[in-house]
């Protein structure tokens, strides 16, 4: 390629000999191949890891002497390491693959000094192993969402911090005179991940408040790694897969624009939700209620924009699984974010709050929204780093049925279950002029176990599909030699054709 | 939108303002709760002052007390029971349980015995980690401490299910050690009852560890069976 | 500090939070921000991934 460039030089653009190269899109993919391959293997790694866990733990709540007595595997702990195995094992580590790689077709430039994303990956998988091995034997810290002990997470946020500088260095790079919807969330999540997670780390960890300013800090952290971190890389991807695999334009870039800030002002605020009824000043928790209903607005205008997007193309889409999957998360994201709005209101709440109906929320939001989009942005992605096609379309459909129709099945047998036990925690009847429970803890208890049961299954179709995938990628990495050039994408048979 | 600078005001700005409005102002709000009695004033409209503690050679809670030696609310824990409260964590007992009682009227927590009133920000004051917990896949325990007994607590710790045949909780048998007993000092002092179902031979005693015995003092320092001037109990 | 503190505090900032973003949103507009949106959207395409043409297909689809 050119003239190499210090790591001094690469933060000053003016600095670089070839600044007014606009790269090919083929030479952007090349520069993030070996970066995006290590978060992308970490993710998958974690992807598997985090099912196995989640098998456990929705095991063992039907089946609590399944695994034995055996302390670092109690629920307690086990659920603790599936859910930092997904966010923080396999949902960062696909971020991190996907992203810069993301920032660097949108600005046209390629990515520099991959060495230092290299580097924060290898540091940021040391630090969540150690993390999630702390949970198990014991050392996890009692904050949801934040239980790694603080010997792995400086590591963690030094690598957030170095990720995203990096990202954010590259939008310095940029070619294009405009800055495309996608990059504002991706500037936006970069940004807001490492304030987030050290204002957290010191005010709970390290230097903690005490009292129910934790709670609320705690909250105000957890739903924004939700609602700053995941949802607007998510969103990043859908607003440049769909058109960019459609060949349409997005519908309305004005739209956009007020989906971007509409969701910056209000998602902050949302987190109080968790606290309704909660021991917290109302006005807080009213805040967070405000606010989560006012979350419709964002999450409609985005729903416009992709719907009338991908109308009269659904055939075509059809055809691409990145469309199949982001789309499907896509329209997720919308009926999550509705469902959402009305648990936070507090007469639907009194009944949802503290149910397996909160889990099923959980999972549509992270799974059926977030983890359907990064599938359909690695599809998209891979072939494109490595110059090669998928090898199996057959496995790309099983990833695609087990984990549209598990999580599908799961959420609706959470919401089914979760909805049940709120209604016969709180069904009361007068008893001689006083109100006693109509229903007893046991009762409550074990009318739970069918959806479990039911969850446990949904579960363990949705891990065949991650099984599909993974297989797929290794054999896809370890696959020599390229394309023949006579499949889409496009871009494969073009490299082809320069190649002969 | 091309403005790199306007972009990074305003993604600073929403920031800063919901950690602001949400974080740093109740911060400020509930900073500085102390305890207190049933009153914060006497008959003459006085303010009560000042909190002595007194320590309690059994390790079990200590009380506190102001001027006139009312007790004041809620109580300082002992160290038994700030050992117990890492444990609860470290073993993830919150993602089953919570820590807070609704007010009357909403849900049935009133009801269902887990409280006389609502859980109000001042009964967590002296809580180095506060656990308020989102899920009832086991009932609520900010009262516990006011429920059962000490030797109840190790026998459903033990084996959940020996108590409650129907129960989904973990057994925490490995905080317990089954042993034979001594033939030289006979049985320990530590040692709890066991239950038939769990089958220890004949000559054997359980003893809880270190652990299960701060892990119990701590459930049974949970209580907040007190009235404050912002909560009286329900009726 | 009693609870008049508080309402001139949360509502001083919020009320110069808005002056700020009104302030953005007017320099914004003096600037030409806010011209051409639809030029945006047209911005991920080029002549390698053409507008008009779908990029991605399953394996072994021609």
């Amino acid at each position: 390629m050119s003239s190499h460039s210090t790591i001094l030089q690469s933060i000053n653009p003016r600095q670089d000999p070839d600044l007014s190269t606009r790269a090919r899109l083929s030479e952007v993919d090349a520069s993030m191949r070996t970066p995006a391959v290590l978060f992308l293997v970490s993710a998958v790694l974690w992807l598997l890891a985090g099912s196995l866990f989640a098998a456990i733990a929705s095991i063992k709540l039907h089946q609590p002497f399944f695994a034995g007595n055996i302390e670092a595997l109690t629920f307690g702990r086990i659920r603790t390491a599936h859910l930092n195995a997904m966010i923080y094992g396999w949902g960062t580590n696909a971020i991190f693959a996907v992203a810069p790689w993301l920032m660097g077709r949108l600005c046209r430039t390629r990515i520099r000094h991959t060495a230092i994303l290299l580097t924060a990956g290898v540091f940021y998988n040391i630090g969540v192993t150690i993390g999630i091995g702390g949970i198990l034997m014991g050392d996890m810290i009692g904050v949801e969402w934040l239980e790694m002990p603080a010997y792995a997470t400086p590591l963690v946020a030094i690598s957030f911090a170095l990720v995203g500088v990096w990202v954010i260095i590259a939008f310095r790079w940029r070619q294009s005179n405009h800055i495309y919807v996608s990059q504002w969330y991706l500037l936006a999540a970069f940004f807001w991940l490492p304030w987030l997670y050290t204002i957290v780390q010191i005010m709970l960890i390290f230097v903690p408040v005490h009292g129910v300013v934790q709670a609320l800090t705690n909250w105000w952290f957890a739903h924004n790694i939700l609602g700053l971190w995941l949802t607007p890389v998510a969103l990043a991807c859908a607003y440049y897969m769909i058109p960019k695999v459609l060949g349409r334009p997005i519908h309305s870039y004005y739209l956009s624009l007020v989906g971007f800030w509409s969701l910056a002002f209000f998602y902050n605020w949302a987190g109080m939700h968790h606290l309704i009824g909660g021991p917290l000043p109302a006005w807080v928790i009213s805040a967070g209620t405000v606010a989560s209903v006012m979350m419709v607005i964002p999450v409609l205008v985005t729903a416009i924009n992709h719907h009338m997007t991908v109308v009269g193309f659904h055939r075509e889409g059809w055809a691409s699984p990145t469309i199949r999957f982001i789309v499907f998360g896509a329209v997720n994201y919308t009926m999550v974010s509705l469902l959402g709005s009305a648990m936070a209101l507090r007469s639907v709440n009194e009944s949802v709050h503290f149910t397996h109906f909160i889990i099923g929320h959980s999972h549509h939001g992270v799974y059926a929204f977030f983890t359907m989009i990064m599938f359909g942005s690695i599809y998209f992605m891979l072939p494109r780093l490595l110059g090669r096609e998928w090898p199996s379309a057959v496995l790309i459909k099983i990833h695609w049925w087990a984990t549209a129709v598990g999580v599908t099945a799961m959420v609706i047998v959470l919401s089914i279950g979760g909805w049940i036990q709120g209604a016969q925690m709180n069904a009361l009847q007068d008893v001689e002029g006083a109100l006693v429970p109509v229903y007893t803890w046991a009762q409550v208890v074990e009318t739970q176990t069918l959806y479990l049961v039911g969850r446990t299954l949904t579960g363990l179709l949705i891990t065949v599909g991650h099984v599909a995938f993974a297989i797929n990628i290794f054999w896809m990495l370890s696959k020599t030699g390229g394309s023949d050039g006579t499949t889409k994408p496009t871009l494969l048979s073009k490299l082809a054709n320069d190649a002969r | 939108m091309k403005s790199l600078p306007l972009i990074f005001l305003g993604i600073f700005f929403t920031l800063a303002f919901s950690w602001t409005g949400l974080v740093l102002t109740t911060y400020i709000q509930l900073g500085d709760l102390e305890p207190a009695t049933e009153a914060l004033t006497d008959a003459e409209g006085n303010r009560i002052a000042g909190v002595f503690y007194e320590d309690d050679a059994r390790d079990q809670l200590v009380r506190g007390e102001n001027v006139d030696n009312e007790a004041v609310f809620p109580r300082q824990w002992s160290g038994s029971a700030e050992r117990g409260m890492r444990v609860y964590a470290d073993l993830g007992c919150y993602y089953c349980h919570s820590q807070q009682v609704r007010r009357q009227g909403f849900g049935s927590d009133f009801e269902r015995g887990w409280g006389n009133r609502q859980s109000v920000p001042r009964d967590y004051i002296f809580q180095e980690r506060v656990m308020l917990g989102t899920m009832r896949t086991g009932p609520d325990l900010a009262n516990v401490g006011t429920r059962y007994s000490v030797l109840w607590q190790h026998q459903h710790l033990y084996l959940p299910q020996s108590i409650n045949e129907w129960s989904t909780m973990p057994p925490f048998s490995f905080l317990y050690e089954v042993q034979p007993v001594s033939a030289t000092r006979g049985p320990s002092p530590d040692a709890i009852t066991p239950l038939d179902s769990w089958g220890i031979p004949d000559g054997h005693e359980v003893i809880p560890t270190q652990r299960a015995k701060d892990l119990v003092s701590y459930l049974m320092s949970l209580d907040q069976n007190y009235e404050l001037p912002e909560m009286k109990f329900s009726q | 500090m009693g609870w008049g503190g508080y309402i001139i505090l949360l509502f001083g900032f919020a009320f110069l939070f808005f002056l700020g973003a009104a302030a953005a949103l007017n320099w914004a507009h003096r600037h030409g921000q806010l011209e051409n949106l639809e030029e945006g959207s047209r911005s991920i395409f080029d002549d390698e991934e053409p507008e008009g043409e779908q990029t991605d297909q399953f394996p072994g689809k021609k």
